[in-house]
């Protein structure tokens, strides 16, 4: 689509603030009015990055799921990880890639639990990598807008 | 039916019976924290043959809200701190019977010609006073946290802890908030909660009133950079003071977009405050604890206005802000706590 959506979004956000917010009252309005605009902000911010951003985490969880299989002990959760760790994502629209990221970081959570109660190294190392993961996720979702 | 003007006066005339010509009017929904809807209004009464006006606040219980609260425990906070070091506004009734609005609501005293907006804190005059704010700020945190809620009459008002439960209630609630309302995994907050249900922090030191939401935007201030007043009592309990400390510094508070907490002085002189002004020893690894702890609740209210937006029937804009914007930077709050950032 062109003009291209987030600039859109972008630039009516900034009507709402600069040319609709002052021409409205009550302040409670205003206030109304600000939000959607910040809201209107984020999606102009998040619709480029909406699908590349899934498929990225998605594959990223996936390996991580294949180094994790052999020190997995529990035998049906290995192999549940080892089948989630060969899935795909064919079909790349937004709520089919959201619903392979909710399961595949649902299954990452339990990952985490068994791995924390495990000693040795290379439970140690499964768990860093799972650490570096939710770090690069939060990298990935990261707004310009936040506070931190 | 009545406008709200008109079921304003005539249950004000019900609480004012030696008052005559009771009118209401000026009335204007403000911005009054996110669990109740709040409007401004002006009452003029007939009193000895003088005609009288009051700026009165109505504080009314939504359809759904951001937060699920008792407006008993709100009413009796601010009932119980009016003429103590705390600066709080005047409660006058409090309702139950939503016949008279459509909903229960309580009506206080309208503390006029001040402040509260986080972004309006950052502009000048106001950005001049930052260190004059933040040692109020965290002063009158330590006021709460000195008082004895036995004096305050909120034994009976708000439930009772003892000093060693204290965390797991709050954590056991916020995670069935989350376990009830998240819409998408949150593999952040779940690591946290297990790192805190194998570390759970030393003895509360003391049961004090918690005010539940006690950070930059929950309180009045004027251009000279005085507090007049602490708002938003709707989270109050009684539990261990550093819940409020925990809170206060929460990284989504950070107003100005850098290190200072409540976008007004580092997390170390915040804590000297407190500690000053209550007599009490922060113990950096119990902080530690609440301070994740106010992570945890903090995605738990962002994660169930997202949910009530997406499930019931209140589509206020700030349920989708408050959670689009504060989610992944409370998961980097978390993160941070966690010694997993850079």
């Amino acid at each position: 689509m062109r003009p291209k959506i987030e600039a859109v979004c972008q630039t009516m956000a900034a009507d709402l603030i600069t040319r609709v917010i002052p021409a409205i009252s009550p302040t409670y309005h205003q206030g109304t009015v600000g939000m959607i605009a910040s809201i209107l902000s984020i999606i102009g911010e998040e619709w480029d990055r909406a699908a590349s951003r899934r498929v990225e985490e998605n594959d990223a969880i996936r390996k991580l799921f294949r180094d994790a299989v052999p020190q997995v002990n529990d035998a049906t959760f290995k192999q549940r990880l080892s089948a989630m760790s060969e899935t795909r994502d064919h079909d790349l629209h937004i709520s089919a890639l959201e619903k392979s990221n909710c399961e595949l970081r649902a299954t990452l959570i339990e990952l985490h639990a068994q791995v924390e109660s495990q000693p040795g190294p290379e439970a140690r190392g499964i768990e860093a990598a799972i650490w570096k993961e939710l770090r690069d996720s939060t990298e990935r979702r990261r707004l310009s807008t936040a506070q931190f | 039916m009545l406008s709200l003007e008109k079921a304003l006066a005539q249950y004000i005339q019900l609480k004012m019976p030696a008052a005559g010509q009771v009118r209401v009017d000026q009335l204007e929904q403000i911005s009054g924290g996110a669990s109740r809807q709040t409007y401004s209004f002006r009452v003029s009464y007939r009193e000895a043959d003088n005609e009288r006006e009051r700026r009165l606040i109505v504080r009314r219980d939504p359809a759904a809200s951001l937060i699920d609260t008792d407006r008993k425990i709100e009413f009796a906070a601010y009932q119980a701190f009016f003429r103590t070091p705390v600066p709080v506004p005047e409660v006058l009734w409090l309702e139950d019977d939503p016949r008279h609005l459509g909903s229960p609501f309580f009506i206080s005293v309208e503390m006029s010609g001040f402040q509260s907006a986080p972004a309006r804190m950052l502009m000048e005059p106001y950005a001049s006073h930052h260190e004059k704010i933040a040692q109020q700020k965290w002063s009158i945190l330590g006021e709460i946290a000195k008082q004895d809620p036995a004096q305050l009459g909120l034994v009976g008002a708000m439930e009772a802890v003892a000093p060693d439960q204290c965390w797991k209630r709050e954590l056991d609630y916020w995670e069935g908030v989350l376990d009830s309302d998240e819409l998408i995994p949150q593999p952040i907050m779940r690591a946290a909660i297990r790192w805190m249900r194998r570390n759970p922090p030393p003895l509360a030191q003391k049961i004090s009133v918690v005010h539940g939401d006690y950070r930059t935007g929950n309180f009045l201030y004027d251009e000279t950079g005085r507090i007049h007043g602490i708002l938003d009592w709707e989270m109050s309990h009684l539990g261990d003071p550093l819940e409020d400390l925990g809170w206060s510094l929460n990284r989504v508070w950070c107003w100005a977009h850098d290190d200072r907490r409540g976008g007004l002085v580092p997390r170390e002189q915040a804590i000297a405050i407190l500690e000053k002004a209550s007599g009490m020893k922060a113990d950096p690894a119990a902080l530690h604890w609440w301070e994740l702890m106010a992570c945890v609740k903090g995605q738990g209210i962002w994660v169930s206005s997202a949910h009530a937006w997406e499930t019931g029937d209140n589509k206020d804009p700030i349920l989708i802000l408050s959670s689009w914007a504060l989610m992944n930077s409370q998961d980097r709050a978390v993160l941070e706590l966690m010694g997993q950032l850079p």
